[in-house]
């Protein structure tokens, strides 16, 4: 809208600078070094229970402690496996943040003193 | 008048107060539609959990468990990890785009036309079925506390969603921003009392507690049936129950992300680190709600009964019978 990109003398935004910039591509690819394993982790370990409860209902349904079975202990564990992976996925952030505060800052160092946001 | 009736006008009150308060304050697009971007991570938090745990999860969950035991708590379950696809992949560039909706930010890289179009369908789609799963909710809980007054449940319909209108229309986001926030508050407080109640009546033993739900008792046809709530298989019976399974999992924790009414939450905050922190703390609090679906869900089956919910409303009055 109101932020239309700049340009400068050859025809390359900010934008384009960036993205093709090293420290960005480094910015994305430990993005992806997180993000995807937790993905298919979180995936996998949700989808275990639905299978485990419908092919498997005589194992699931073994008592572990007085009349509470398998399947609601494997239940309550995803909420914290869940947490788990959001503390964590929280603490990687911080240094996500820091890494693109580090481009920000050294796009507007080399910007024009107009080129704010 | 009754207390639970002075409750519900005060509550109307406050809501209407935060309301007016907002109208004032907004001006221009950004203000009204994302709450100037100004809303704290803790706000954004609850306010998503708020958003959430509508009365579907409060009465349809509590309802679902005292019906079919260990099956119903799948929902809960499928509910907050769901959660993990919004923080992990939709959060953050949603609030970096920076823009008003989801029909903006995939215009923003697709061809504009069709994709506003498909947007604008799907947010029509998702919004009428979770609207009509609400007000019958809200309908029924308001006509249970108005009982006697001469307001029906079809009145009880239309106001509430008069009342809805005056609020979005009004306020902006900021003020359903605050609306939300009170009655994820509320919501708390209320399923916490309940499942302190619930434990109290079995003496604090969990033990106790779960062999309670080992055999619950109910009329099935006429014939006295005695089951374990916490079996699985009471509501997905083979042939096809494994798959319904899956089915359910599948549109839990991807459908989640494409809900209408969360993703806007995700606006109007200043910042991703924001946007993710606010994840976080809607995590925590739904989490927290939904364990507690278990007392809620499995004491309306010990204390409350089957037999007795179904000839007092049907599922959806479980946890209100319960109170």
């Amino acid at each position: 809208m109101s932020e239309a990109p700049q340009t400068d003398s050859s025809g390359q935004t900010d934008w384009d600078r960036v993205a093709a910039s090293k420290p960005f591509q480094d910015l994305i690819s430990t993005k992806k070094v997180f993000i995807i394993p937790a993905f298919f982790f979180f995936v996998t370990y949700y989808f275990l229970l639905p299978l485990l409860v419908g092919y498997a209902p005589q194992f699931m349904a073994s008592k572990v402690w007085g009349n509470v079975n398998l399947a609601y202990l494997f239940a309550l564990s995803q909420f914290f496996m869940a947490w788990i992976i959001a503390a964590l996925y929280v603490k990687a952030g911080d240094n996500f943040d820091r890494i693109s505060k580090h481009i920000i800052d050294h796009v507007a160092a080399s910007d024009s003193p107009k080129g704010d946001r | 008048m009754s207390a639970s009736l002075f409750m519900f006008l005060l509550f109307i009150a406050i809501t209407l107060a935060i309301t007016y308060w907002a109208s004032k304050r907004s001006a221009g697009a950004s203000a009204y539609f994302a709450a100037s971007r100004q809303i704290k991570s803790w706000q954004n938090g609850v306010a998503v959990a708020g958003d959430y745990m509508s009365a579907a999860s409060f009465l349809g969950i509590a309802g679902i468990i005292a019906f079919q035991g260990y099956d119903g708590f799948m929902f809960s379950v499928g509910w907050l990890v769901a959660y993990l696809t919004v923080l992990l992949v939709i959060a953050e560039p949603l609030r970096n785009a920076g823009k008003y909706t989801m029909a903006d930010v995939l215009a923003y890289r697709m061809k504009p036309r069709p994709v506003r179009a498909m947007a604008a369908l799907s947010t029509i789609t998702v919004s009428t079925f979770y609207m009509i799963a609400q007000m019958v909710g809200a309908g029924a809980l308001v006509a249970l506390l108005l009982k006697g007054s001469g307001i029906g449940y079809n009145q009880a319909v239309i106001g509430v969603g008069l009342l809805m209108i005056v609020y979005v229309v009004f306020g902006g986001m900021l003020a359903t921003t605050w609306v939300q926030i009170i009655k994820a508050i509320l919501l708390m407080a209320g399923t916490l009392l309940l499942s302190i109640l619930v434990m109290a009546h079995f003496h604090f033993r969990f033990g106790e507690f779960f062999g309670a739900i080992g055999h619950v008792s109910y009329h099935d046809k006429g014939q006295e049936v005695v089951k374990d709530f916490l079996q699985p298989g009471l509501r997905y019976k083979p042939p096809y129950g494994p798959l319904d399974l899956i089915s359910l999992g599948l549109a839990l924790i991807f459908g989640t992300a494409g809900l209408p009414h969360i993703l806007v939450r995700f606006y109007t905050v200043p910042d991703a680190k924001t946007a993710r922190h606010s994840v976080v703390w809607a995590m925590a609090l739904i989490g927290t709600f939904y364990i507690m679906t278990t007392f809620l869900g499995f004491g309306a089956a010990t204390i409350v009964g089957r037999d007795f919910i179904s000839t007092h409303g049907g599922t959806n009055m479980s946890a209100p019978l319960l109170a």
